[in-house]
């Protein structure tokens, strides 16, 4: 049974603060400072339990992806062929997966730069997802603008 | 633990689409037949070792009525519970724990939930997979393992050819074998390369087959073998190993080190060889590329040589290190590695026919699951009689 994302998610919540304001958040380690994702409950460096979120540029390189053609998810099935990949951080040594939002998947690049957008989803959360960074996506949503 | 556990039965279903019986149903088939491999009667199993999905170990023993099982386990690491669990199996034996242990599995993988339903709930770190994956269209392995993959291309230049001699190689030697899904059916490079797109760079053929079948294996001490006079194969060595991120893929900062990149030391030390004593491999097939990953893991060829080895002719029969003779989960079945296991035994006791490797006398198998857990087993025919 594949179950919704949770807006409420104690782990995740102030993950979910963030996008619902467009920003993009890291948790990392109160105690050391290392930076941490998907975010737990302890510091995997020096073990401590303190935690607190920074904020992310909102950029970062494309570090793989696949092009998925078949899906089964309800939400999915119609938007194949679609892209959904590794995105390495811009500044933060973490890497997130995510929606990557190209009209051509098949155009992706290793490295290639990449910005977050986001975009609410049914659940009440509002997902990062990732486009390409060219003239084309910076003129679709000039930066600071809610989507 | 070395040769302090053997196993002494192996049992195993056609392998089908459609069974058209119960998971429950099917275990016990392939149990019955271990049985009768091993010349043992139901009530000797005192021990069992069940897989995360499928048929518990209560279900066995209410099955069968087994009057005082002692020791019970399930290995939670995916597709290397097979592994992993014979190894639990034989360190319950070589422990005293038990004296015969009961490994299996049991599914219908393709006429009941598939692939797309069983298994990406089953993985660790749900709240992972429900709030940062499945949102974004990723939930099934090949979306998963394929971004292993495409980064493998990128660092070592790993081709589609290469994969796709994984995928030849395998179907030809299911060709040789008739219990095979594939036996009669061929597969060229042309309509390998053509197959319809998955999760790219995943096509049809990078991915193994769904299944519905059964198998069972039964691991007892070297003594108990003679005493009831069963042929042992022998359990030289058996590790498990978790990638640094078990629960998730993409913040490895080494990102081809996995679980069988830290067990395949263990279990070689344990057995006291290494990889060039190994006559020939069953590696976990889930994918294509996951046998050029896991022979790199293992240690068979370098980080990023996998390619080369694979498209070299290096893994068919004949071949420096034939891997699965049988046809893998790619073409034989898919029965969660179990059906690995089978086919090793069967292969060391030389009775494998128009697909036996020559000589063979020692073994390794891979168990590769979830994110990238691993597990390796050395085993080794008995020595002359």
């Amino acid at each position: 049974m594949i179950n919704p994302p949770d807006r409420h998610d104690p782990e995740l919540e102030p993950f979910w603060d963030g996008t619902e304001k467009d920003e993009l958040r890291v948790q990392r380690c109160a105690a050391c400072g290392t930076f941490r994702w998907p975010p737990r409950a302890a510091c995997f460096h020096c073990g401590s339990l303190e935690t607190e979120w920074a904020l992310a540029s909102g950029r970062g390189e494309l570090f793989s992806w696949t092009v998925v053609a078949r899906s089964t998810l309800p939400e999915f099935v119609n938007q194949v062929p679609y892209a959904v990949g590794i995105v390495a951080l811009e500044g933060i040594p973490v890497r997130m997966i995510g929606r990557i939002v190209a009209s051509d998947p098949s155009g992706l690049q290793m490295g290639m730069p990449v910005t977050v957008v986001f975009r609410d989803h049914a659940a009440g959360v509002r997902l990062p997802v990732w486009q390409p960074c060219g003239r084309a996506a910076l003129v679709a949503n000039p930066a600071g603008k809610k989507m | 633990m070395k040769n302090e556990a053997c196993i002494i039965g192996v049992g195993q279903t056609e392998l089908s689409r459609n069974s058209g019986r119960s998971v429950q149903r099917l275990a016990v088939e392939a149990i019955v037949a271990a049985l009768a491999d091993a010349g043992l009667p139901a009530g000797a199993i005192d021990g069992i070792v069940s897989s995360p999905l499928g048929p518990t170990a209560e279900d066995i023993v209410a099955a069968f009525g087994l009057a005082d099982v002692r020791f019970t386990a399930v290995p939670h690491m995916g597709g290397a519970s097979s592994v992993a669990g014979l190894r639990l199996a034989a360190l319950a034996v070589a422990s005293g724990q038990a004296d015969v242990v009961l490994t299996y599995v049991a599914r219908n993988g393709h006429s009941g939930a598939r692939v797309d339903q069983r298994v990406a709930v089953a993985m660790p770190g749900q709240q992972f997979r429900t709030n940062l994956e499945y949102p974004h269209g990723m939930n099934t392995p090949a979306q998963w393992y394929s971004l292993l993959c495409r980064r493998h291309m990128h660092e070592f230049g790993t081709t589609r050819e290469q994969l796709g001699a994984v995928a030849l190689t395998m179907r030809q030697h299911a060709n040789l074998n008739p219990a095979a899904q594939m036996f009669s059916k061929k597969l060229t490079m042309e309509e390998y390369l053509a197959a319809p797109v998955i999760a790219d760079p995943y096509h049809l053929f990078d991915c193994c087959l769904e299944t519905d079948g059964a198998a069972a294996v039964l691991v007892a001490s070297p003594e108990y073998a003679a005493r009831v006079g069963a042929a042992p194969v022998h359990i030289e060595g058996a590790a498990e190993g978790h990638p640094d991120s078990p629960d998730d893929i993409g913040n490895r900062r080494d990102f081809f080190n996995t679980g069988l990149t830290k067990a395949a030391p263990r279990a070689f030390d344990m057995a006291g060889c290494g990889p060039e004593d190994v006559d020939f491999a069953m590696v976990y097939d889930c994918f294509t590329f996951e046998v050029i990953h896991q022979l790199e893991c293992a240690g068979f060829c370098k980080l990023g040589e996998g390619g080369e080895f694979v498209a070299d002719g290096n893994i068919a029969l004949g071949g420096r290190l034939p891997v699965n003779p049988s046809g893998g989960l790619l073409s034989e079945g898919h029965l969660g590695g179990m059906n690995h296991l089978v086919e090793a035994v069967r292969q060391l006791r030389g009775i494998c026919g128009g697909r036996q490797v020559e000589g063979a006398i020692r073994c390794a198998v891979t168990g590769w699951g979830d994110l990238g857990d691993g597990a390796l087993a050395i085993l080794a025919a008995a020595g002359p009689a």
